[in-house]
């Protein structure tokens, strides 16, 4: 071979190795692009299940957005030691829960799964892409079951959103926060999401006096599959159907919804017993939860932190007092659950701001700040036309009338101006206006961060209104 | 298949991968089996192939038979050649050409025909029919018929290898848009073997990317704009009209020199480079300019098939001769010049489409622009003397690019719209007063959010900075000259924005993220 | 004829086509050395030539030609 071969040879092979190189960093920047770009943090939805040790969670939470709503594993585990994970997203459909606990299944073995059976009386495999997504997107990229997921539901033409999410997402560079570049999830509740919005509700008082109705196609194949699939891995199953209240303003479409949701529930009672399964019917038994309609749920559906702490008490007693301690240890004291031990302080600082910023009654507002808010060290600065106070860790820094204050509290220089139009400012910056009603600023760490901002008022009508100056988002 | 799709992207890598283990006439028979396997994933496949086989087929046998260079009565190869310049020609009007000559024929011979119910006689036109196209028979018509009048005017001899004259008709780059080729410019490409080159594989997939990046981050951007304002114009008037024929500019160049990236690209990547269809035209100077830059092949193909025969021809010969007899040497030889001119803009503009609106917009109106820009050369240089005007400087260099922008938008406004009528209401239109788009918000209320208007107007000025440097020097080169780490970040960044910022994918919703009940 | 008598011949036709009575051709030639010389003179400029000697240009070695010395090739090709 003569140098000018050799050349040409050696040439040939650098180009081929920097073009791998070239290739294998290409395809790095690419995961890690296609992971900030993911919608992750919406619906306080985590992947970050499949992050933990196989076999660490013995009881996952299924099913669709009341199921979201309503338990609290972090409450679980202080209470009662037990070790749960809430893995119930948005009209999540039993065709949808099926693969999802197909895979927790085949990679954890949990001992317990609580579904909740609300969707039950629809007959559609997916509401939506969006919600899809809620559920695929949280699953390993890799996995078999998320494969036979997407060709069940999706028709080929539309796959490509889900095989390559970075198709559907890179259009959220418009919307990047901070969070995403984050690894891992900052605020992990477990996959509770926590509302401190409260709308009292009207019972519907009509009796179920119908018999039952049978589930739809969908429903039916699925239920029966994901039965089946409890019991061949000796998985133990809880149905749980949660209660619905009716709405004062829908009414008449609500009647009907309630008595289709009752229906079920009452078919529910006949399969779950016909398979050895349990089935807690709060529905039918509002005896159960005894939730004060008033207070307790943000619109009858969806149960608020009132209604999910009782949801989440009642469960963990019933898990308690029906499930061997041996299948379903107390794990508190056992090192490798530290973690949660960790989490759960987080938690607390969590519970108490997602309470604050959805909470839409004054009342309500400062009961939250009483009771979430013992044992952090919160600043709030509460201002009327009338009245000033300031308190930090419970504790009355001051307490004033209708005059202008200027005021040092938690490393923060406070000028607050009561008047037609109350202002306060923190360090020269507006941080709450309002011509009418009370403001509530509130900061964690001691005036560190600032957790909310929220006017409480009345309308022209008299009815109680509230106006926070961050959005949800935040 | 589209350009612009995932699926092409990898449908060249696996194409470009195998090519290059392949020896001798096996990479040629890859390359045409691949081509087939491309046009078989067309529109209207079985269709395209026919079609393109055919002419390819009675182009390389016509080719053969009226082959100057070899024995043969010269009345029996012009018969053969002028039968099948009149097929080729045949189908791309029957194909593409059907509705105007449909039209053609209601005119000259309107067919009455009873309305139903009324009983009375109605003048009403035979219907439009809708018969889909195969892919590029504008193009490949065009490509195929150069070859055989090459050959039958004794460029070169005809070729023998029934092979290379395939490879010349179904080559798959050059099928979509072109660019239109000439056989004596790729034969030698066919005729040995591509070897392994992993330079000008690189340079070929990086010019694939900038191709991708000017579609989907610039061309598709705009078409949002532009077709909010063209799609309600009388709404959008005034200044926003000038602003959507404008930015409508944008959008035809990007789209079009990015579909040219893209299939330049890929077929560098395959060792066979193909000729140019652009050369930075936003910077022409004039009319004329332009048409040298800005689709290129298009122009050389009717300036040497259309406007060369027909100058030479003994019709406009003897028309040049009694001009000249009657008005003098130089104004009588530009009566000839300007017929064949004229006919030659009527060709390209009916080739852009069997309609008035094409035939205005991409034909009379640049014809009638060159011919004033050359008669009143005279006059402007004398108005210029007398104003002291220095033309060689910067700044006049920017308001001749700036007036050729304007003069080729002009034509663009017809190529937009729907219809000359259309086009012509535009123009009422943009006479109006509406200075809405200086406002914040009618910028934003045009369909793009001030975020995205934010990474257009970015992106345009990257394609300018690019196309700056491409008009002094090849860019190829100049980046292949860089360090290895600048190499991949431009390489990389290019790819990344490319995937970040593209107009692409599903139709996300942020709001259908959003709780949704249940 | 030779080449130098081609020459003679190919200036005055040169000369006429563009109204200038300076111009002098070479081998190298180009469009870009003289001023209207553009596409849309040249057939007139071919035509001028094919007078001159008396030969027609087929239409390849119209567009095919690069520069003068090329075309005065192709011109004594065709005188024999």
């Amino acid at each position: 071979m003569d140098s000018k071969d050799s050349n040409s040879v050696k040439h040939i092979l650098f180009a081929l190795i920097r073009t791998a190189l070239f290739i294998a960093l290409a395809a790095l920047i690419f995961v890690l692009l296609s992971h900030v770009m993911k919608n992750k943090d919406d619906e306080e939805l985590t992947g970050a299940y499949f992050d933990y040790p196989k076999g660490t969670f013995d009881v996952v939470f299924l099913g669709p957005s009341v199921m979201h709503y309503g338990v609290y594993p972090l409450e679980l585990w202080e209470n009662y030691g037990i070790a749960s994970y809430n893995m119930s997203s948005a009209n999540q459909t039993v065709p949808e829960t099926y693969y999802l606990l197909k895979e927790i299944i085949e990679r954890d073995h949990p001992k317990l799964i609580v579904y909740d059976t609300t969707i039950f009386k629809e007959d559609f495999k997916i509401q939506n892409y969006a919600n899809l997504h809620f559920v695929a997107d949280r699953m390993p990229y890799f996995s078999e079951n998320r494969k036979a997921m997407i060709e069940d539901m999706i028709p080929e033409e539309d796959r490509e959103e889900f095989e390559i999410p970075m198709t559907l997402y890179h259009q959220r560079w418009k919307n990047l926060k901070a969070e995403d570049f984050r690894k891992g999830y900052t605020e992990d509740t477990f996959g509770a999401k926590i509302i401190g919005e409260s709308n009292p509700v009207e019972l519907v008082s009509e009796t179920p006096t119908d018999p039952f109705t049978e589930l739809n196609d969908v429903p039916s194949t699925y239920v029966g599959m994901i039965m089946d699939l409890c019991k061949e891995t000796g998985t133990n199953l809880l149905f749980t159907t949660f209660p619905i209240a009716g709405t004062s303003d829908n009414a008449s479409i609500h009647t009907e919804e309630y008595q289709t949701s009752v229906r079920t529930a009452l078919f529910v009672d006949i399969i779950a017993q016909f398979h050895g399964f349990t089935h807690i019917n709060f529905l039918c038994h509002p005896e159960y939860l005894n939730l004060d309609t008033q207070r307790d749920t943000r619109d009858g559906h969806h149960l608020n932190v009132l209604g999910g702490e009782k949801m989440t008490a009642f469960l963990g007693a019933y898990i308690r007092n029906n499930y061997d301690a041996e299948l379903i240890p107390d794990r508190r004291g056992d090192q490798s659950y530290a973690f949660m031990d960790k989490a759960l302080g987080k938690y607390k600082e969590v519970k108490l701001r997602r309470s604050l910023i959805t909470c839409n009654r004054q009342a309500l507002y400062e009961e939250f700040l009483a009771r979430l808010g013992a044992g952090q060290d919160l600043l709030v600065v509460k201002a009327s036309a009338n009245e000033v106070s300031i308190s930090r860790g419970g504790e009355v820094l001051y307490a004033g009338g209708a005059e202008p204050v200027t005021i040092s509290a938690g490393g923060k220089q406070f000028e607050i101006t009561p008047g037609e139009t109350t202002t306060v400012k923190a360090d020269g910056a507006l941080v709450s206006q309002n011509r009418a009603g009370t403001q509530f600023i509130v900061y964690k760490d001691g005036g560190k961060k600032l957790s909310d901002s929220v006017c409480f008022g009345v309308n022209e009508s008299g009815a109680e209104i509230s106006r926070h100056m961050f959005n949800e988002d935040y | 298949m589209g350009l612009v799709t995932l699926e092409f992207i990898e449908f060249c890598i696996v194409v470009t991968a195998v090519y290059y283990f392949l020896p001798g006439i096996l990479q040629n028979l890859w390359l045409l089996g691949v081509s087939v396997y491309y046009i078989l994933q067309s529109e209207a496949p079985v269709r395209t192939l026919i079609f393109l086989g055919g002419v390819t087929v009675i182009v390389y046998l016509a080719g053969l038979a009226a082959d100057q260079s070899r024995e043969g009565r010269s009345t029996l190869k012009k018969a053969v050649f002028l039968a099948a310049l009149l097929a080729c020609l045949g189908f791309l009007l029957y194909f593409k050409y059907q509705n105007f000559l449909i039209d053609v024929l209601n005119l000259v011979s309107p067919v009455k025909s009873a309305a139903a119910g009324t009983g009375a006689a109605v003048v009403s036109g035979r219907p439009h029919v809708s018969i889909a196209a195969p892919l590029g028979i504008s193009f490949y018509t065009l490509q195929l018929l150069g070859y055989l009048i090459d050959v039958y005017t004794g460029k070169y001899q005809a070729e023998r290898n029934p092979l290379k004259i395939a490879l010349f008709g179904l080559y798959f780059p050059q099928l979509t848009s072109g660019p239109i080729n000439r056989y004596n410019d790729l034969e030698p490409y066919f005729a040995a073997r591509r070897k392994f080159d992993p330079e000008g594989i690189a340079a070929g997939a990086l010019r694939f990317v900038w191709g991708l990046f000017k579609k989907l981050v610039i061309s598709e951007r705009a078409a949002v704009l532009v077709n909010t304002i063209f799609g309600a114009y009388e709404y959008y008037n005034g200044l926003y009209i000038l602003f959507g024929v404008s930015l409508f500019a944008v959008q035809l160049y990007t789209d079009f020199s990015g579909c040219m990236d893209i299939v330049m690209g890929a077929s560098k990547m395959l060792g066979i480079p193909m000729a140019e269809n652009f050369d930075t035209p936003v910077f022409s100077q004039s009319v004329t300019e332009f048409w040298r830059r800005w689709h290129i092949t298009l122009g050389t193909w009717f300036k040497d098939y259309v406007m060369y025969p027909l100058q030479k021809s003994n019709l406009l010969q003897a028309i040049g001769d009694k001009s000249k007899k009657a008005f003098g040497k130089k104004k009588g030889k530009k009566v000839p010049l300007y017929l064949a001119m004229l006919i030659l803009w009527l060709g390209v503009g009916f080739w852009h489409g069997g309609a008035i609106k094409y035939v205005i917009g991409s034909g009379v109106l640049h014809f009638t622009y060159i011919v004033i820009g050359r008669e009143c050369k005279p006059l402007f240089d004398k108005i210029a003397a007398l104003l002291h005007i220095d033309t060689e400087t910067a700044g006049f260099r920017l308001f001749r690019r700036v007036r050729t922008f304007f003069l080729v938008c002009s034509g663009f406004m017809f190529f937009r719209a729907d219809s000359v009528r259309m086009a012509l209401g535009m123009y009422r239109s943009l006479f109006s007063w509406n200075a809405g788009i200086l406002t914040l918000s009618g910028l934003t209320g045009l369909g793009l959010d001030l975020q995205d208007i934010f990474v257009l107007v970015l992106a345009i000025i990257l394609l300018l900075f690019v196309e700056n440097i491409q008009q002094k020097t090849d860019i190829t080169k100049a980046i292949a000259a860089q360090n290895l780490p600048a190499r991949w970040m431009i390489c990389l960044g290019l790819v990344f924005a490319t995937m970040i910022f593209g107009m692409y994918g599903a139709n996300y919703d942020a709001a259908s993220f959003i709780y949704a009940n249940f | 004829m030779s080449r130098d008598e081609v020459y003679e011949v190919l200036d005055e036709v040169f000369q006429d086509v563009f109204d200038d009575d300076s111009i002098m051709v070479h081998d190298d030639t180009t469009a870009d050395d003289i001023e209207d010389w553009d596409s849309l003179e040249h057939i007139n400029l071919i035509v001028a030539v094919e007078k001159a000697f008396k030969i027609k240009f087929s239409l390849g070695e119209t567009t095919g030609m690069k520069n003068v010395g090329e075309m005065v090739d192709t011109i004594l090709k065709k005188l024999g």
